[in-house]
């Protein structure tokens, strides 16, 4: 007997993307969970070749309009290996500041509207609002903070325009920092609080020993350089990537996954866990001293192995976002030049970043003429999208017995804690489950 | 892009894709042409406009849309909130271009974002993962007490949002138009360059 289920859920609004969710059952055994998505950066792969370099930061930011500093970091740190150029300290601090701003307007969106709804059983951060009215004017206020920085160094509101290959277009002026500076005090303790706020949420009883993947430096905490590292070991140059992890069409999803190669015949690979839970993992002791205070605390403690506590972490990076931001205005002086001098040359350039949700990778080649020959972007989203399939699987006895609403609501929840950035919206997942 | 101190606030949404990034065009143009006292901001996204409207009076919201009309029509709705459905609704507006239709339009690429909030003649810019659509920014807006007092959405009619799209020729050839319609709404018509005090001369 077939049995199909449709189930209609109007709260995953707060999940972008298409998101098509098909399990098969035989008896009561889950034999196959699917989760299928759209994927728009493959689209920018192919419309990038024959363009001059100097425009692919610019056309990267155009992926995504929550996260477009991760897309033009990777972007011009590929592109620049590709060069050979080598950018100055000043710039790469200047940098590392534009993706605090990201990290802080995308995670305390989620955070405060996106994600914490689940766990009182809202329909949506406008239910949560009316609730808790004072949490989610402060969330606000943190994801203002991060686009007013950005805005600063990205030289607008919407996507920045100011990134370019060799460092910026213009290094700001520092009375154009300084004045971000009592907002940000404010926000490191608003962060802080908002921290505290969700430690105290009721979390479900569920755990993975995930193999978690995420770049580590040995000075600082990730965002745009580090080597490759993972819960299992691995650790591994970023150009080394390629090596160890490999792309594949999936005939039920437009988006490519990604698996970790175990071998070198091996061509699917398994299944990874990218994004906030995992660079805290991997990189705790260098998160800021307030974050590891805080962490210390409300008793969060590595390995966290609950991808519904990602809220957590994301708090926690919230909180180093500010304290670093702080630390980089406080010290900023303008510099010059705030762009490196480069002559185009054939080369090819790699590069890893930490967007928001996770390990970003971009490879570029270029000719001499200083046009793309080929471009490859692999964004978080299709990395982890295995591992929810995976979570899905584990996580679904506990939630199947249950109406299609609460069925769906529990998968969505579990999807939710990955912030996936699956692009084109729907309001609707559809959840088939087919039992023989 | 000046300060939203002032008490008209004009918000254009877009993307660079195709005719998604009229609003912002039109905000370009209209930039320069208005009073100190209405501030122009652009956003990616819609939930960033929570950022700026402490302090307005005056909301206007311009997005692209698709549907509703031939390309290059402007269609207008005025934000009446209704607190005795649970959703406020978006009373249908004039046609300010002769081209302008009535009907209900979808946005861009989100075509199920209709039946997020059915009913609404205007359904621009659907929501995402990282996003709240614009009829839910204002809800929420609206739940935090921080509504402006008056609040009007312009729908400018495209048909090109691919990525790799330009601004099509029929949004070009209306854009002034479009423009100086919003512009005669937006500003106090004291205000307009040219324009006859009635108790002059």
């Amino acid at each position: 007997m077939t049995e199909t289920r449709h189930i209609t859920v109007e709260a995953l609004t707060r999940v972008e993307g298409e998101g098509g969710l098909s399990i098969r059952m035989n008896g009561d055994v889950i034999e196959d969970v699917q989760l299928s998505i759209y994927e728009p950066p493959r689209f920018f792969e192919a419309f990038l070749q024959g363009r001059p370099l100097e425009e692919v930061p610019d056309i990267t930011a155009r992926i995504c309009g929550i996260c477009p500093v991760a897309y033009q970091m990777t972007t011009v740190h590929a592109l620049e290996m590709a060069l050979g150029v080598q950018i100055s300290p000043e710039i790469r601090r200047l940098r590392r500041l534009l993706y605090c701003g990201e990290w802080i307007e995308s995670h305390a969106l989620h955070m405060h509207l996106l994600h914490a709804p689940d766990f009182f059983g809202e329909h949506s951060g406008i239910d949560l609002a009316a609730r808790f009215p004072d949490e989610v004017n402060r969330g606000l206020r943190l994801k203002k903070h991060g686009n007013e920085l950005l805005e600063v160094l990205g030289g607008r509101a919407i996507h920045p325009v100011n990134v370019a290959v060799g460092g910026f277009y213009r290094a700001p002026r520092r009375a154009e920092l300084q004045k971000l500076i009592p907002d940000f005090e404010w926000g490191l303790q608003a962060a802080i609080d908002s921290t505290r706020w969700v430690a105290g949420f009721d979390f479900p009883d569920f755990e993975r020993d995930y193999e978690m993947v995420a770049l580590s430096h040995p000075d600082e905490y990730p965002m745009s350089e580090g080597r490759i590292v993972s819960r299992g070991g691995l650790n591994i140059a970023v150009d080394d990537y390629e090596n160890h992890f490999a792309e594949q069409h999936v005939r039920h999803s437009t988006a490519l996954q990604s698996g970790m190669l175990e071998h070198k015949s091996d061509k699917t690979g398994t299944c990874y866990h990218v994004g906030p839970l995992a660079r805290v993992n991997l990189n705790f002791g260098r998160l800021s001293p307030s974050a590891r205070q805080v962490a210390e605390e409300i008793n969060f403690s590595v390995p966290c192995l609950n991808p519904f506590k990602a809220i957590i972490a994301r708090g926690l990076e919230v909180i180093h976002a500010y304290e670093e931001s702080l630390e980089i205005i406080r010290s900023y002086q303008p510099f010059k030049p705030p762009r490196i001098a480069f002559d185009h040359r054939d080369g090819e350039g790699v590069s890893a970043t930490e967007a928001p949700r996770g390990i970003i990778f971009h490879r570029y080649s270029v000719d001499a003429a200083g046009k793309i020959v080929t471009a490859k972007i692999v964004p978080p989203t299709s990395q982890n999208q295995r591992q929810i399939e995976e979570d899905l699987r584990d996580f679904l006895p506990s939630v199947l017995s249950d109406d299609d609403k609460t069925t769906a609501m529990g998968c969505e929840r579990l999807i939710r804690s990955y912030d996936p950035c699956i692009s084109c919206s729907t309001h609707f997942l559809t959840v088939t489950v087919e039992r023989t | 892009m000046n300060s939203t101190a002032s008490k008209t606030l004009l918000v254009a949404i877009g993307s660079p894709h195709g005719d998604d990034r009229v609003a912002w065009d039109v905000a370009d143009l209209l930039a320069s042409r208005l009073p100190g006292t209405v501030s122009t901001k652009k956003a990616s996204v819609p939930v960033n406009m929570i950022d700026w409207i402490d302090g307005v009076k005056q909301l206007h919201i311009i997005d692209a849309c698709d549907g509703g009309g031939q390309s290059g029509s402007l269609l207008r709705c005025e934000w009446q909130p209704d607190s005795s459905n649970g959703w406020p609704g978006l009373e249908r507006g004039t046609s300010e271009t002769p081209e302008a239709s009535t009907q209900a339009c979808r946005p861009p690429r989100h075509p199920s974002q209709a039946q997020s909030h059915p009913g609404h003649p205007f359904n621009l810019r659907g929501a995402g993962s990282h996003d709240f659509d614009v009829v839910s920014v204002l809800e929420l807006a609206r739940t935090l007490n921080r509504l402006p007092e008056r609040i009007i959405i312009w729908g400018i009619v495209g048909k090109n949002f691919e990525p790799s799209d330009e601004l099509s020729s029929e949004l070009q050839s209306q854009m002034s138009a479009i423009a100086n319609v919003i512009r005669e709404e937006v500003t106090d018509a004291r205000e307009i360059s040219g324009a006859v005090a009635a108790d002059s001369g």
